[in-house]
């Protein structure tokens, strides 16, 4: 399974919106998640799709965004992998007094991503061992 | 048994669509019924009507446009390319005062074209973008690139604002440039009433503004029977603001009907009008005068819709204007609306048509010896501010307009009765410090701020907004101006609105995009849209720029072929429903004389020469 992760610096006037986002990606083995390290790969159109379908829903940003933003610095990490893994995207929005929220999904699971708040997002990523950042 | 009895289970449906994605109407409007009309919209849009990629576009943003010498880069963005339509990369960057858009499509090279044609007025506007609330119920799941996948999707950021609901495609006119109506199309497009309530339940289905106006529009809608029905169902689902969209032609021979459209709800008739003179508005040049007249009888408004061009009625704007004025008594409004070059249209003939927002509002200016002026147009999204106050202080959300800056400006005009002089009410109202401080306000009350002191202060305020000297006569006196603001915005009466629609003319202007300057980041906001016979919400400028992807996809796989139209009305031809004009009965009439006295004398032309015009543009011309 081919997916990609997404590490954004991102600043809109247009929306006076400005947020950070950052990623790990844990795959399971054995008992146990670990994180793992992607690749570095340039935006194309399924990069630039696969974004949307992941945040254009929670973030209200689409590619288009990204590319008319003041200030938007992009980099992706592709990942390929069989085993079951889960993703979470960190979201510190700049302009709401540095709030933090995640976007969490099980990727092989097939259910959409899950929007939580901190507190939210510790307990069920504790589920997995997996510690919050 | 026939096959609507068939039709119990979702499983059935296979029996109402073909294997090529088409709903076979007939037997869909027999059985008529809404969840069935839900139902067949959902699995028709599965078997194909939803755009697909490789099918129905392409993406290519493999290229990027480069930046030449001299030239400063305003922003990023994506567009289509001119030949291929397919999604590529664009930039948007200024030159010798102007901007343009610059794309690369990997297999036809590099583009451009001219986007507003004054650069310093496109970032004073740029000060007044701002963000609506986008919508929290996507109809449709993310497939697909951006405007591939309308919609509305989860990226769109503007709720509607107003609707477009198609009835028909027929018409009764047959001009050139149209290949949308049922004749030259070769189908009939015309929804049931059950199905049109359907669809204009779906658009009041957003979340968290529902859609709350709709323009009714065709082909041309008075050539139902059940329009007052319709507007009576748009009414009926809570529709605040229901408008028709017409040549107007209908009502000069049934006045009764203009009564009835407006006892049924109708607030405004948006109208085609391209100018003062025939040469500029072949369409409807010669019966406007007897359609003002019916409005003005049944108390209806009209909004006159002029498409301008470079070559054509630019210098006819300021006449139009004018004309909007001096008739202010039934024309509510002039909205202009530079041309959108959709289809094949060669660069030459482009550069010879196309005119952009500033270059209009300039061509104003100097018509009117600059009594409006550029700096009184203000973004559509100048009102968010006004939006968000009322928010806080009802703790409702509101309708916002939110469509991208570059999309469309406003302004309203006053003319004094004495004098003559024209004013525009940004020349007494600071719409600046207004919308600054009403921000302020709003900050306020979200830090906790007591909404009863933030509307005191309002009130305490306002009229340091207003300056009174400027002030025309019909709004100063009594300071009824500060009335209109007050039941705005402490009573949330929007009606006042339209007590100062009723003082003033609205000077409007919305350039839709075309496939040249295609600007995605505009489309994504905008706030314009239709709805479709299976039940998807559209923005204007994906729905007329892609026809082959939304409007005519979507019109053909609802409609019935010409042929079974005429058998089922009994006709041979269209020709019984097309319109006829006589010339010389129009002129000789007191009403034509009384309108265009000042703005066109007829004895410019020969009646040959009206004639040839006439029949060129496509409206046949009798002769008794
Ligand atoms: S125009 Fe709007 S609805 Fe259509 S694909 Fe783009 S964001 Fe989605
Ligand atoms: S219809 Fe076109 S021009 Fe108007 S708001 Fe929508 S995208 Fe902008």
């Amino acid at each position: 399974m081919k997916l990609f992760g997404y590490n954004l610096d991102y600043e809109n006037s247009y929306q006076k919106w400005s947020f950070l986002i950052s990623h790990k990606l844990f795959k399971r083995e054995g008992e146990r998640y670990i994180e793992m390290e992607g690749e570095a790969v340039e935006v194309d159109d399924e990069v630039a799709l696969h974004f949307e379908k992941i945040f254009s829903r929670y973030l209200k940003i689409a590619y288009v965004d990204i590319l008319n933003a003041d200030r938007a610095d992009l980099k992706v990490s592709v990942y390929y992998l069989d085993e079951p893994a889960i993703m979470v995207h960190k979201v510190v929005w700049r302009h709401l007094d540095n709030k933090v929220t995640y976007i969490v999904y099980d990727v092989s699971s097939g259910e959409p991503p899950q929007h939580l708040e901190e507190p939210e997002c510790r307990e069920l990523l504790s589920v997995f061992g997996i510690p919050i950042f | 048994m026939s096959i609507s009895e068939e039709v119990e289970k979702p499983g059935d449906l296979s029996l109402l669509i073909t294997d090529d994605a088409r709903v076979k109407y007939p037997e869909l409007a027999k059985r008529d019924s809404l969840e069935l009309y839900d139902a067949v919209g959902r699995e028709i849009r599965a078997r194909g009507l939803f755009p697909v990629r490789g099918q129905d576009f392409q993406v290519k943003i493999s290229a990027n446009p480069q930046l030449s010498p001299g030239e400063k880069l305003v922003r990023k963005t994506l567009s289509v390319c001119n030949e291929c339509r397919s999604l590529i990369r664009a930039i948007v960057l200024e030159r010798d005062n102007k901007i343009w858009i610059r794309k690369a499509c990997p297999d036809h090279g590099v583009m451009e074209e001219i986007y507003w044609g004054d650069a310093e007025f496109y970032y004073k506007k740029s000060m007044e973008a701002n963000e609506g609330h986008g919508i929290e119920n996507p109809y449709v799941d993310i497939l697909n690139a951006c405007p591939f996948n309308c919609g509305l999707c989860a990226r769109h950021r503007s709720h509607t604002a107003l609707l477009n609901l198609v009835i028909t495609n027929r018409c009764h006119l047959g001009c050139w440039y149209c290949f949308f109506y049922a004749q030259a199309a070769g189908y009939v497009y015309e929804p049931t009433l059950n199905h049109i309530k359907f669809m204009l339940a779906a658009a009041r289905r957003q979340k968290p503004v529902p859609a709350k106006a709709v323009q009714i529009t065709g082909g041309e809608p008075t050539m139902r029977d059940d329009l007052i029905e319709i507007i009576r169902a748009a009414k009926e689902l809570g529709y605040e603001h229901v408008q028709l969209n017409t040549t107007g032609i209908t009502f000069m021979f049934k006045p009764d009907l203009a009564r009835q459209v407006r006892e049924a709800g109708v607030n405004t008739i948006y109208m085609s009008f391209d100018g003062v003179s025939p040469i500029t508005n072949p369409k409807n040049h010669w019966e406007v005068p007897y359609i003002l007249d019916v409005f003005r009888s049944v108390g209806m408004g009209a909004v006159l819709v002029p498409t301008v061009t470079k070559s054509g009625n630019l210098k006819e704007v300021g006449a139009m204007v004018r004309f909007g004025l001096k008739f202010n008594d039934v024309i509510r409004g002039v909205n202009f609306q530079p041309i959108s070059l959709v289809g094949r249209v060669p660069r030459k003939e482009r550069e010879r048509l196309r005119v952009t927002i500033p270059d209009v509002i300039k061509a104003i200016e100097e018509q009117l010896d600059g009594q409006v002026r550029m700096e009184d147009w203000y973004s559509v999204p100048i009102t968010i501010p006004i939006s968000r106050f009322v928010e806080a202080v009802t703790g409702k959300p509101q309708f916002t307009m939110s469509n991208h800056f570059a999309c469309g400006t406003a302004t309203y005009v006053m003319q004094d009765r004495k004098t003559g002089r024209i004013t525009a009410l940004p020349q007494f109202i600071d719409v600046y410090g207004l919308s600054k401080y009403l921000e302020e306000l709003t900050e306020y009350i979200k830090r906790g701020g007591s909404r009863k002191i933030a509307m005191f202060k309002l009130l305490y305020k306002l009229n340091s907004f207003v300056d009174w000297k400027k002030t025309p006569e019909q709004l100063r006196k009594r300071k009824r101006l500060l009335r209109i603001i007050y039941k705005i915005f402490v009573k949330h009466d929007y009606n006042a609105l339209g007590e100062f629609h009723y003082n003033s003319l609205f000077l409007g202007m919305m350039h839709f995009m075309d496939e040249y300057n295609y600007d995605v980041a505009r489309v994504e906001r905008c706030d314009i849209h239709y709805v479709t016979p299976d039940g998807r919400v559209v923005p204007f400028c994906t729905f007329n720029v892609f026809p082959e992807i939304y409007r005519d996809k979507a019109q053909m796989a609802y409609s019935i072929s010409l042929k079974d139209y005429l058998r089922m009305k009994g006709f041979t031809s269209m020709a019984a429903e097309r319109y006829r004009r006589n010339i010389r009965k129009l002129e000789a009439g007191e009403p034509y004389r009384r309108y265009y006295e000042g703005f066109w004398d007829p004895s410019q032309l020969s009646y040959e020469e009206k004639k040839q015009i006439s029949m060129r543009f496509g409206v046949p011309v009798v002769e008794d």
